[in-house]
């Protein structure tokens, strides 16, 4: 064996290595609510917004919520940060984060809010 | 059928007798390449045809085309109807078949043994381009002779003078990877596994080139206009274009290789195929939908999944399986490998490309991936980062290491004489970084390895231009290579970031910047801005940073100010404006719909209607009950068809208060009214921005420009080179 093969099967190992392990650690599932629960790391949950109820602080930037998923089930979400804009119209909310007493406490909000562009060029798309 | 359909038609039925000829051609018949040339040539004017036929189409806004509704409107500039054209799937098709075939054509001049079958294979993508665009193409009408009296328009995203021009860039780079494909296919073929290389290296640098021009765009784009904070996201788009760059540059090093030292001859063949698979992989994750719950930018799913798929088998299919074929048959090196060589080197180059391409290929599959094991999710973009800042550092050091050995054997004392300069420069670098507060030991290497591989390359990029400028411009690339990287490591590790609420009138204080938030403001295209007074130790500013609301996205659109210095770049991106009433947007009315807003009762009766010329009038006949009175009001919005800008004559209630059109959906037959009682609430308005700056970021721009000009230098030397092949007679 020859150095530039030994680097190689060096270089290989730890691309793999690296590869497997920053995968593992920034892989995010979505998630049922009952799993989030009980899981400890970084996961994605997604809902609608249960009801008008929230509490929406923009000065502290705090906002709390209710997420209800597909199984009607909800989950009292936590977030701290710039408060994404037409919140409360969102179609679907999806939460990155961890679960701790108690609560979902979020870093990441992505709203999805109704876009007539997608919805009318899907339409649009299909012919008759 | 329509003149497009039928040009769509022509150019397919041209495809496949091309193909069929230059098959023929390819096996011996040399009277098959003359009708071969000449269905060739019927299929480039018919796409050029149907090309212009798309554009006037979109120009003259003929709505019966489902393409031109869906993607353009009358309120539109018109330098965006011209980039409509590549705002929809259908339409890029058809783009990325006019460019293919056009770099065809100048293949097809190239007078040599390899050019017929080369022809074949590139014909192939054209045949299920032209399949694509016949079936679902732009020229399709709406169904019952159906003419939508406007458009729906562009995404305003997509309205933007980069988006005139970055799309063509980045799929003409795209395109030009298939003649790489075929140059090679057709070596195989031919079982020329030496003389290919010289003719395809002007290509793969062109692709090179073309690639990073495109992604180098998306950029700029991204950082002046999307607000996201940076120049590169991850985003799977630009993922896909990413990885085939990799490894077509990773086919330019091995072509160099082999054309010195004659080695490399397998792996070459491989990366060729691999660089078109992976430019077809890439279409296929990002406009099949499978995607689309995860990138800001994929296209509609439109049920092509089958055709993207089974397009990607046949190259897949084609390619890998003449080069298993040839396997045996294919010499193995003329000279082996040398252990400590330049050309060993430039393999272990190599491989670094291939991990980080094979790793980022990855990350952008991770929902196909995990969704063989559950629920599809995905990686978060600090995967990227995480597993190409490694294969980054090795990056450094080989670009540093390569250009100071040479070829085939390199002694161990005057490679240490040459390299001790570079190595003492590289930790002079390394202590100016911990000097302004770099601590991590990932960076650290990183910027290690860029500042070595930055002053080898000083070095011998000198000595080569004194030698003649074809000596010293792969070097000088290496160079903006370099500078690149340390502006990457700098701009998008160390810069400080805050997010601050600004009440209007009010003083705040970020990142040691005073920003007083005074206000929104509008201006001539009727797009929002807030103005914000910002006191810096260096400089006192007016930032503009753009935020106005899109009928269109139903949202926000965002621009941030940037205001430049030598050093550093301070960027400030608007995040939400708050206590801005959605209601001042205006109140929706159905036709014949009655609603009550303040004091006042308004009915909505109908739209008068005027087209003129270059002006299309709507008047809002309304009824406005108020105080015991009915009074008619007729505000009127005319709509420039030139510009686009819209002028709003507002009508007047008894009171003095005005009613104005704020806009006019025609499809639905409803109009938005300004009503009085609903003005803006001026009071109350707090701005959310991001203030960051972003140190090194003129190394980031002065690193690809020196980096793309060399490139592009690297394509005329290389086409100088090939001018010196002596003369096949074609199809020997």
């Amino acid at each position: 064996m020859n150095l530039k093969v030994i680097v190689a099967l060096a270089l290989v190992v730890i691309a793999v290595v690296i590869g497997v392990s920053s995968f593992n650690k920034t892989v995010t599932p979505y998630i049922s609510f009952a799993e989030a629960r009980i899981s400890s790391g970084l996961v994605q949950v997604n809902g609608v917004l249960a009801d008008k109820q929230y509490v929406l602080e923009q000065e502290e930037q705090y906002l709390s919520f209710r997420l209800r998923d597909a199984h009607g089930e909800v989950l009292p979400v936590e977030y701290r940060g710039v408060i994404p804009g037409n919140f409360d119209q969102a179609t679907s909310i999806v939460a990155i984060g961890r679960y701790q007493d108690g609560k979902f406490a979020a870093e990441q909000l992505l709203v999805k809010c109704p876009s007539k562009y997608q919805a009318e060029a899907e339409t649009a798309g299909k012919p008759s | 059928m329509n003149l497009g359909q039928i040009l769509a038609w022509v150019a397919f039925a041209a495809s496949l007798a091309a193909g069929l000829s230059f098959m023929a051609a390819m096996g011996g018949r040399d009277d098959a390449l003359r009708p071969a040339r000449v269905a060739y040539r019927i299929q480039w004017l018919a796409l050029l045809g149907a090309t212009a036929f798309l554009w006037y189409i979109l120009f003259t806004h003929q709505y019966q085309y489902q393409y031109v509704a869906s993607y353009t409107s009358r309120a539109m500039p018109l330098r965006y109807v011209y980039s409509a054209f590549w705002g929809g799937q259908e339409g890029t098709f058809v783009l990325w078949a006019l460019i293919t075939c056009t770099l065809g054509l100048v293949l097809m001049r190239l007078k040599h043994a390899l050019t017929a079958p080369a022809m074949f294979f590139l014909n192939l993508p054209l045949v299920m381009l032209g399949l694509v665009t016949v079936m679902r193409g732009p020229f399709l009408t709406f169904p019952g002779g159906r003419v939508p009296m406007d458009g729906q328009g562009l995404n305003p995203l997509l309205q933007d003078p980069w988006m005139t021009i970055h799309p063509p860039v980045l799929f003409t780079g795209f395109a030009s990877l298939a003649v790489p494909f075929a140059i090679a296919m057709a070596a195989l073929v031919r079982r020329d596994y030496d003389g290919w290389v010289k003719v395809v290296l002007p290509w793969a640098v062109l692709s090179t080139a073309v690639l990073a021009t495109g992604f180098i765009m998306g950029g700029v784009w991204a950082y002046k206009v999307l607000g996201w904070g940076g120049y590169w996201g991850w985003d799977p788009v630009e993922n896909g274009s990413f990885i085939p760059w990799l490894s077509n540059i990773a086919l330019v090093h091995g072509l160099l290789v082999q054309r010195v030292t004659g080695s490399l001859r397998r792996t070459n063949f491989f990366l060729a195929v691999t660089s078109y698979v992976l430019v077809l992989y890439a279409s296929f994750l990002t406009r099949s939908g499978v995607l689309a719950d995860f990138s800001v930018h994929s296209f509609v799913n439109l049920g092509l999944n089958g055709f993207l798929l089974s397009f990607l088998f046949l190259v897949v299919i084609v390619g890998y399986g003449a080069l298993i074929l040839r396997l045996r048959d294919i010499p193995g090196p003329a000279q082996p490998l040398g252990n400590f060589s330049r050309e060993s080197m430039m393999w272990l180059g190599q491989l670094v490309f291939m991990l980080m391409c094979a790793l980022t290929a990855v990350g952008m599959s991770a929902p196909l991936i995990t969704r063989l094991f559950g629920p599809p999710s995905n990686v978060q973009t600090s995967y990227y980062n995480l597993v190409n800042a490694p294969l980054a550092i090795a990056m450094g050091l080989l670009l540093g290491v390569a250009p100071l050995m040479r070829w085939r054997r390199q002694e161990a004392r005057p490679f240490l004489t040459a390299v001790l300069p570079a190595l003492l420069a590289a930790v002079g670098v390394t202590l100016v970084a911990v000097a302004l507060g770099v601590r991590e030991p990932i960076p650290m290497a990183v910027l290690f390895g860029a500042g070595f591989a930055l002053a080898a390359n000083a070095v011998v990029t000198w000595r080569g231009f004194r030698a003649g400028w074809k000596h010293g411009i792969a070097y000088l690339g290496h160079l903006g290579a370099a500078m690149l990287l340390i502006g990457i490591v700098a701009s998008s590790n160390y810069g400080r970031s805050v997010q601050v609420q600004l009440p209007e009138g009010q003083e705040r204080t970020a990142l040691g910047f005073r920003l007083r938030f005074e206000g929104m403001r509008q201006d001539r295209d009727g797009k929002d801005h807030a103005m914000i007074a910002v006191n810096a130790p260096e400089r006192r500013f007016e930032a503009r940073p753009y935020m106005f609301w899109s009928e269109f996205n139903q949202g926000y659109m965002k621009k941030p100010h940037i205001e430049r210095f030598v050093t550093h770049d301070i960027y400030i991106s608007p995040l939400d404006v708050v206590g801005d009433d959605p209601a001042e947007k205006g109140v929706w009315f159905e036709k014949g719909e009655t609603r009550q807003v303040g004091q006042v009762k308004y009915t909505f009766i109908d739209f008068d209607r005027q087209m003129g010329s270059d002006m299309v009038r709507i008047a809002a006949r309304l009824r406005a009950e108020i105080g015991g009175r009915t009074v008619p009001v007729r505000p009127v919005l005319e709509m420039n068809t030139q510009s686009g800008i819209p002028n709003r004559i507002p009508d007047y209630l008894p009171g003095g208060a005005s009613v104005e059109i704020v806009s006019v959906d025609p499809n639905t037959s409803r109009v938005a009214l300004r009503l009085p009682g609903m003005g803006r609430s001026q009071a109350g308005t707090i701005l959310a921005v991001e203030v960051s700056t972003k140190p090194f970021i003129n190394l980031v721009w002065l690193g690809a420009i020196v980096m793309l000009g060399s490139v592009f230098m690297s394509v005329g030397r290389r086409v100088l080179d090939l001018k010196r092949i002596p003369v096949v007679p074609p199809a020997a």
